[in-house]
């Protein structure tokens, strides 16, 4: 049932977010040749520099909107009027968390990949020019591999943390009668309690831990990596709140679900 | 045989209490009305059969179950507002409804669909309030399923279609499964009813057998209940 579950939540998601991509590209493409005019003909200078102001603000709100539309449907599809339809398919509630999770995380990764890549569009255009490639290449190449294989886990796992938060916040919510007003105050108490306890964890540990100063003095990349071992444990603490926050939200729905 | 049972059930909303102490069993193979006056916990009941509200006390069991899944395997629920995904067609909710429950009937939601001029490439939010909810009816209706609950199913429909939505009801339910309607249209419904519930401020006031209470009576179900709930 999950497959099934994924086939509609990525079709009603990817509804939503596709035109949001076809708009950005259209706007790339113009801002690279309003600034390859721009460099001819000093007249189109102005509306060179509004253009670009608009795409930057742009290609930051996409993986933004995309983050707040997955929040959206998940509030529609389970606790507005669809819930009503979506909570009497006979599949489990972990399955509708799972598929909600895993559809919205995709997209979000996605939109912060368009993102830069309408980015590389609107600065180079379309036929990339190959010793920017190269540049990127040699910088990965001098960074230490386990550094961004972190980097990267931690983005991942930082991305399906704050959903699954606002889901959590969202299913405690739900139980009262102002729903919406409910769901804003959990999300912050559960946001302080995540930060508190995560303080609470961190600090003794830095203390404790002879290299620290080292690492606050770090000014090159590849000190950086002396700090693989915190960001280790970050992540590891992450996932621990993720699942912890994701067991809630299944419980909540399975057991206390008002669909008043 | 007991497809439903309520047990000792209460629902509270904070300090209000919804339902009291409900004792009630719905048996195979029957037409329950579920008649009341508005705020009297008809809708909360049949929230808590399909596992969108949890009782407060007491319990409800399903085929001897807790709601769950296999409760909803065998249940068929049209909710008093429109449930559906309005960015989709027809054809795709036909194909959703496909998906998710083993019991539908393709064929037959497609043939009710074009007995009512309803395509399938329709847009669901292009079409009137009274078009979403005979769809919602038709892709409900084209489950095989043990029990049917229907809450105000004909309240948004013009009178003309009444009939047209009480007779796909009729012939479209299964040998052997119930239905439990729950309307203030009574007039319209009676006579399909084989067992009337009228409920009050949260208590079974009357359970009985349709033609009993007529002949007993002496009198309609619609009339019976403008006087028993009389303001």
């Amino acid at each position: 049932m999950l497959s099934k579950l994924l086939k509609y939540d990525f079709k009603s998601l990817s509804k939503t977010i596709f035109p949001i991509y076809l708009v950005s590209l259209l706007l790339a493409l113009l801002t690279r040749g309003v600034n390859m005019l721009a460099d001819k003909f000093n007249v189109f200078s102005i509306p060179s520099g509004f253009i670009s102001a608009i795409f930057v603000i742009v290609l930051i709100a996409i993986p933004i909107m995309t983050f707040v539309f997955t929040i959206l449907k998940f509030y529609q599809n389970l606790i507005k009027d669809e819930g009503y339809l979506m909570h009497t398919l006979p599949v489990s509630k972990h399955s509708l968390i799972l598929s909600k999770t895993i559809s919205s995380t995709a997209f979000i990764l996605l939109s912060f990949i368009m993102s830069i890549l309408f980015l590389f569009v609107g600065v180079y255009g379309i036929w990339f020019d190959s010793s920017l490639l190269s540049f990127i290449g040699k910088l990965l190449k001098e960074v230490n591999s386990v550094f961004i294989l972190l980097i990267i886990l931690s983005t991942l796992i930082s991305v399906i943390f704050n959903q699954v938060m606002i889901y959590a916040s969202i299913a405690l919510g739900q139980k009262h009668n102002n729903k919406i007003m409910y769901s804003i105050i959990y999300g912050v108490v559960l946001y302080n309690v995540t930060q508190i306890i995560s303080l609470v964890i961190l600090i003794p540990v830095m203390f404790l831990d002879s290299n620290y100063q080292q690492y606050i003095n770090a000014t090159t990349i590849s000190d950086f990596a002396l700090i693989n071992g915190y960001l280790l444990f970050a992540f590891i603490l992450s996932v621990l709140f993720t699942v912890g926050y994701y067991i809630l939200t299944v419980k909540v729905l399975d057991k206390k679900l008002n669909l008043e | 045989m007991e497809l439903v049972e309520f047990k000792n059930l209460s629902k509270n909303f904070g300090s209000k209490e919804v339902l009291k102490k409900i004792n009630l069993t719905i048996e195979k193979g029957k037409i329950y009305g579920l008649l009341g006056p508005n705020g009297s916990g008809k809708t909360t009941m049949i929230k808590i059969i399909n596992d969108l509200l949890q009782p407060t006390s007491g319990e409800i069991l399903i085929n001897g179950c807790e709601p769950g899944i296999e409760s909803k395997k065998i249940i068929s629920f049209l909710p008093e507002r429109t449930y559906l995904n309005m960015n989709m067609k027809v054809s795709e909710l036909i194909q959703f409804f496909k998906d998710f429950y083993e019991d539908f009937d393709e064929k037959k939601a497609v043939q009710l669909l074009h007995k009512l001029k309803i395509k399938e490439t329709d847009q669901l939010k292009n079409m009137s309030k009274g078009t979403k909810e005979k769809v919602q009816l038709v892709m409900v209706m084209s489950r095989k399923a043990d029990l049917y609950i229907l809450d105000e199913p004909i309240g948004g429909v013009d009178p003309a279609s009444r009939d047209y939505i009480l007779e796909t009801i009729l012939t479209n339910f299964n040998d052997g499964s119930s239905i439990i309607i729950s309307t203030h249209l009574i007039s319209d419904i009676e006579k399909i009813l084989d067992q009337v519930i009228f409920i009050n401020q949260g208590k079974i006031v009357l359970n009985e057998d349709a033609d009993t209470i007529r002949k007993k009576k002496k009198t309609t179900i619609d009339k019976l209940f403008r006087e028993e709930f009389k303001c």
